[in-house]
């Protein structure tokens, strides 16, 4: 077993300690840098700390969606990380096209379609960009 | 190189320029990519029209791009056409597109003084003068690029198609999701409803297609160059007025609609002014959605520069971690209709 603290918590440390203290000390030509490196450290601690569980619910929720033509059907059982990932592809890209076809275009596969899209949309900003969620305070 | 560089342009400035002797007394390298270089002079010229000091950007298809050899003549003919039409553009002097004088094509500009930075141009009020006066300027100016309509035999390098722009548009960033690793179905539904809402084909003018806060530059007192005209083609005129407005170009100024820099109303009122036709706000709204649509696009294009090791970056990294923050925005503009 690891020793702790693990990976998320000493990213967001370094990431701490890096706006506390390195940013406000860097030159100007230079402070852009060190918020990207900021930036980057966040991301990685959230996603970190998250692992695979936003993936695990993306395909429940897209093999529900496509049901009725779905081959997606062993979700929960996945154990490989790149076998999940393969899995998240092939039913984001059926998904895709059942939009292009317009077959989410009105009436409850709409509402449900929706819901899905803005719920992962949320999740995945929460990861990226948790601060642009609080500021459109949506 | 730059030495063999420099003389061959002092000889080309002097004969173009009609004077006897040019000499540069300080020539540099600005920024050089993968695309182009950009090289500044500054020229003492003896005699003619131009006599005296010259302050010049000369800007030079990089030494790799072979296919790409067409790509400084029709940026100076574009900067002719706008020039030409009123825009705020630096004076394009002369076109040299045969190889023999430096092995690539190039051409001669004025320098003009300014900064660009979209942050910086933001957040620092000193900068662009007046901000009213400069977002209604920004106005005028956009409207005079729009005021170049086809069909132009000087511009008929740029593709010309019959459909309506944005189902152009549409066909263009579905062409690129198929070929793309990832499928991103919050784009896919953003395309669904720019299909279903598509406008018919209008007015087609000129657009610069990356008209934005960033792309402009600004000194103390005003506005002092439009740039960036790379992407320029024919479409509808609203797709420019949308780009400038869209949330995700307003950098860190939300409340600022008009590119981060000031009101809506007064950015319209100096396109009206100039254009004389009203612009319709929903209209207006429907080109918003494409341009976080397109952005979204060019974001995944960027993280993939970085992923395939074209050019490794933390900038182009995180460029493609703002790809959720516009597929929020998109769903959020789109869920209701």
């Amino acid at each position: 077993m690891r020793d702790q603290p693990r990976g998320e918590d000493l990213l967001a440390s370094a990431e701490a300690l890096l706006r506390d203290e390195l940013l406000p000390a860097l030159p100007a030509d230079k402070r852009q840098a060190g918020l990207m490196i900021a930036r980057a450290l966040g991301i990685a601690a959230r996603q970190l700390q998250n692992g695979e569980a936003p993936e695990r619910q993306e395909l429940a929720s897209l093999a529900r969606l496509l049901a009725p033509t779905s081959e997606t059907s062993e979700t929960s059982e996945t154990s490989e990380t790149a076998a999940l990932r393969q899995q998240l592809q092939r039913a984001n890209r059926q998904f895709g096209q059942l939009i292009r076809s317009g077959a989410a275009d009105a009436g409850e596969s709409r509402t449900q379609v929706v819901r899905h899209l803005l719920h992962i949309a949320r999740q995945r900003v929460a990861e990226s960009n948790p601060r642009y969620l609080a500021d459109s305070s949506r | 190189m730059s030495d063999s560089l420099r003389s061959a342009l002092e000889v080309y400035i002097a004969q173009r320029a009609e004077a006897e002797a040019v000499t540069f007394s300080e020539f540099r390298l600005l920024s050089g990519g993968a695309i182009q270089e950009n090289w500044l002079a500054i020229a003492n010229v003896s005699s003619g029209a131009f006599a005296g000091t010259l302050e010049l950007v000369i800007r030079i298809d990089s030494p790799s791009g072979v296919s790409a050899s067409h790509g400084r003549v029709q940026e100076f003919a574009l900067l002719k056409a706008a020039f030409a039409a009123g825009v705020t553009v630096p004076e394009p002097l002369w076109l040299c597109s045969a190889a023999q004088v430096i092995g690539r094509p190039f051409f001669v500009m004025r320098k003009v003084g300014g900064l660009a930075a979209g942050h910086a141009v933001v957040k620092d009020t000193s900068l662009g003068g007046d901000r009213a006066a400069l977002t209604f300027r920004l106005g005028v100016e956009l409207a005079r690029i729009h005021s170049i309509r086809p069909p132009r035999a000087d511009l008929d390098f740029l593709p010309s198609y019959d459909q309506a722009p944005a189902l152009q548009a549409i066909e263009r960033y579905r062409a690129f999701l198929d070929r793309h690793h990832s499928a991103h179905p919050a784009l896919e539904w953003g395309l669904r409803w720019l299909e279903r809402h598509a406008p018919p084909r209008g007015d087609i003018v000129l657009a610069h297609r990356d008209f934005r806060t960033g792309n402009y530059m600004v000194d103390a007192h005003g506005l002092t160059a439009i740039l960036d005209w790379e992407f320029a083609g024919w479409s509808d005129p609203l797709e420019d007025i949308g780009w400038f407005c869209a949330k995700c170009w307003r950098f860190g100024a939300p409340q600022l609609e008009a590119g981060g820099i000031g009101a809506r109303s007064d950015f319209y009122r100096g396109y009206q002014s100039v254009s004389g036709r009203a612009i319709d706000a929903e209209q207006v709204r429907y080109w918003e959605v494409m341009a976080h649509l397109n952005w979204a696009i060019i974001a995944i294009q960027q993280a993939q520069r970085h992923l395939c090791g074209e050019e490794s970056s933390l900038l182009l990294a995180l460029t493609g971690h703002s790809v959720p923050e516009l597929e929020y925005e998109i769903l959020c503009m789109t869920e209701a209709t």
